[in-house]
């Protein structure tokens, strides 16, 4: 057969452009080494029922995402390991393996929180865009396991940008890493953890790890129910696009293109985004009062939103995360105002988390698809119980783990309390 | 990336480098929808005549494959008489990487091999495994009546 210059080596075999563009993303899949542009060979594999290479139909183990300066040089960017798919799936272990998962995804929650209630280094440090690279890299050398594929997840999402004094939170896929464009039915958002993903994206990861949960629209990183995401304008000064452009983004622009909102809903919008760049950030500057004040000087309505729909217009998917953030943010006020957060204590407030989350897992697991009990949740009322009763019972003791405190009592209180408030749909 | 810009692509490189025994483009000036002809292979019983082919690509495009259905009615196991095509590379088994000019040339090999034990029409892969000579025969009658 004729040897045309689509099949040559530098054309993208899919979409047949260049694809040695400068500082264009490849995704090389390894062990075949057969090169794609790397958002074309990600729409692929939302498309395909595996994550097969479009040339040979190889099975990929791994693909390696490399960017080409204008010298010809490549730089590793990351790599996607396909074989957690493989790991996930063995269905015998599958139970397990989503328990094992949340308490990864918990104590990686708890560790951002933490870091975002008391402005940690960490995230002040991450101001400049695609900071969290280093981190990936590691991570992508050794794993090959679920808490990997969580790790990656959570390096990748934490991407902020500082404006001024403040940080705004960047409109960056979760799983990708690309920015996300204005298309609201392209890309959903996670009301719940403030991440946003691309739907294709999504669809890949589910194929690569297996759709553990039945269901498409869950956040993977908190395992929440996934909204609409809604971008608007931000005023966006010179010197900020400057070190933009410099940062080697491509297609910013997209980031603030104007979607096609009626007054109301815009202002609406904005005022959730400032609302959001607050609660971006640190917490410790500042009180429920500025949090509120601000809302109030900007809306007449928004006073009781609660952060746990900013950002979304699919706030009726909030309702039940409403009240336990308002009851969060309650408890956070209290416990602050009698004491002074530890200022040092970075690595026992985890800790404090991790042992008080072991408690409620212990006793929620006991409800846990299990028809003993006579009542069994599904795994996602059991992240969100999981979630609100830990959240509840660390405020209830002072961020301190209290040894004299019953915590399995308490949990299973809490746990019950919580069982009781579900509606009968809610139980799997 | 644009599924108008890769069509355009594989337009033009059809236009500089033709696949033998076909031939295809668009039909008027929707890019969309192409028309193919197919040139029945010699050592075939559709040898001589000249098959129509009804190309639509959808919007996704190459994520999806084209349809492409026959216009020309045919005698063969895997085309029906709506024209439709059981061919594993317009199903399950397409690649993007995969162009129309290489669908083309597929087809072309299904009609010098056929493959009977996944027939489109049942009736017609029986006779083609129990009596070769007369499915030839009705094969190449039809041709000489819809194809030439």
């Amino acid at each position: 057969m004729k040897s045309s210059a689509l099949e040559g080596d530098n054309i993208c075999p899919i979409c047949f452009d260049d694809l040695n563009d400068t500082d264009i993303l490849q995704g090389k899949l390894k062990p075949c080494n057969h090169k794609y542009h790397y958002d074309c060979i990600r729409r692929w594999h939302g498309y395909s029922d595996n994550s097969d290479c479009p040339l040979c139909r190889c099975q990929p183990k791994t693909m390696i995402v490399l960017s080409r300066n204008h010298n010809g040089v490549e730089t590793i960017d990351h790599t996607i390991n396909f074989e957690i798919g493989v790991l996930a799936n063995l269905s015998a272990r599958m139970a397990d393996l989503i328990l094992q998962q949340e308490i990864a995804q918990e104590v990686a929650r708890s560790e951002r929180e933490t870091r975002e209630m008391y402005g940690s280094e960490d995230v002040r440090n991450s101001s400049t865009l695609y900071a969290v690279r280093d981190e990936e890299e590691e991570g992508s050398l050794s794993g090959s396991d679920a808490s990997y594929y969580h790790s990656q997840i959570e390096s990748r999402s934490r991407l902020f940008y500082a404006n001024e004094n403040r940080e705004i939170e960047w409109w960056i896929c979760g799983l990708c890493n690309v920015d996300i464009h204005g298309i609201p039915s392209e890309s959903v958002h996670c009301a719940d953890c403030n991440r946003s993903y691309h739907r294709s994206c999504l669809t890949s990861l589910i194929i690569e790890v297996g759709n553990t949960s039945g269901h498409e629209e869950e956040c993977p990183a908190c395992g929440s129910y996934l909204g609409e995401l809604v971008i608007d304008d931000l005023d966006i000064s010179s010197s900020t696009k400057d070190r933009l452009d410099h940062s080697g983004i491509q297609g910013i622009d997209g980031v603030f293109t104007r979607t096609s909102l009626s007054s109301s809903e815009g202002d609406q919008f904005e005022n959730s985004l400032l609302t959001n760049i607050n609660s971006f950030t640190p917490q410790y500057e500042n009180t429920e009062e500025s949090t509120d004040s601000l809302v109030g000087e900007n809306s007449n309505q928004n006073v009781d939103t609660s952060p746990c729909c900013l950002g979304s217009r699919d706030r009726v998917a909030c309702t039940r995360l409403t009240e336990a953030t308002h009851l969060e943010k309650k408890y956070q006020t209290t416990s602050r105002g009698t004491t002074t957060p530890p200022e040092n204590d970075f690595e026992s407030l985890i800790e404090t988390k991790t042992k008080i989350q072991e408690h409620v897992r212990k006793e929620l697991k006991k409800y846990y698809r299990n028809e003993t009990t006579g009542i069994s949740i599904s795994k996602e009322t059991f992240t969100d119980i999981n979630r609100v009763v830990s959240r509840r019972l660390y405020a209830l003791s002072d961020f301190r783990y209290i040894s004299d405190m019953d915590y399995d009592k308490l949990a299973r209180e809490n746990i019950v309390l919580e069982i009781k408030s579900l509606e009968g749909p809610a139980l799997g | 990336m644009s599924s108008s810009k890769r069509i355009t692509k594989e337009l033009s490189d059809m236009g500089r480098d033709p696949p033998t025994s076909c031939s295809a483009g668009p039909v008027g000036d929707d890019l969309y929808h192409w028309q193919a002809s197919i040139m029945g292979p010699p050592d075939s019983p559709y040898a001589g005549g000249v098959f129509f082919l009804s190309i639509h690509f959808p919007t996704d495009y190459p994520f999806k494959p084209p349809k492409i259905s026959f216009t020309t009615k045919i005698y063969h196991p895997n085309i029906n008489a709506n024209g439709n095509i059981c061919l594993d590379i317009l199903k399950d088994q397409w690649s993007p990487a995969l162009t129309l000019s290489k669908v083309l040339l597929s087809i072309c090999s299904l009609l010098t091999d056929a493959n009977p034990d996944d027939p489109l029409v049942p009736e017609i892969a029986h006779i083609y495994k129990t009596d070769r000579p007369k499915y030839e025969a009705t094969a190449r009658e039809w041709t000489k009546k819809y194809a030439v």
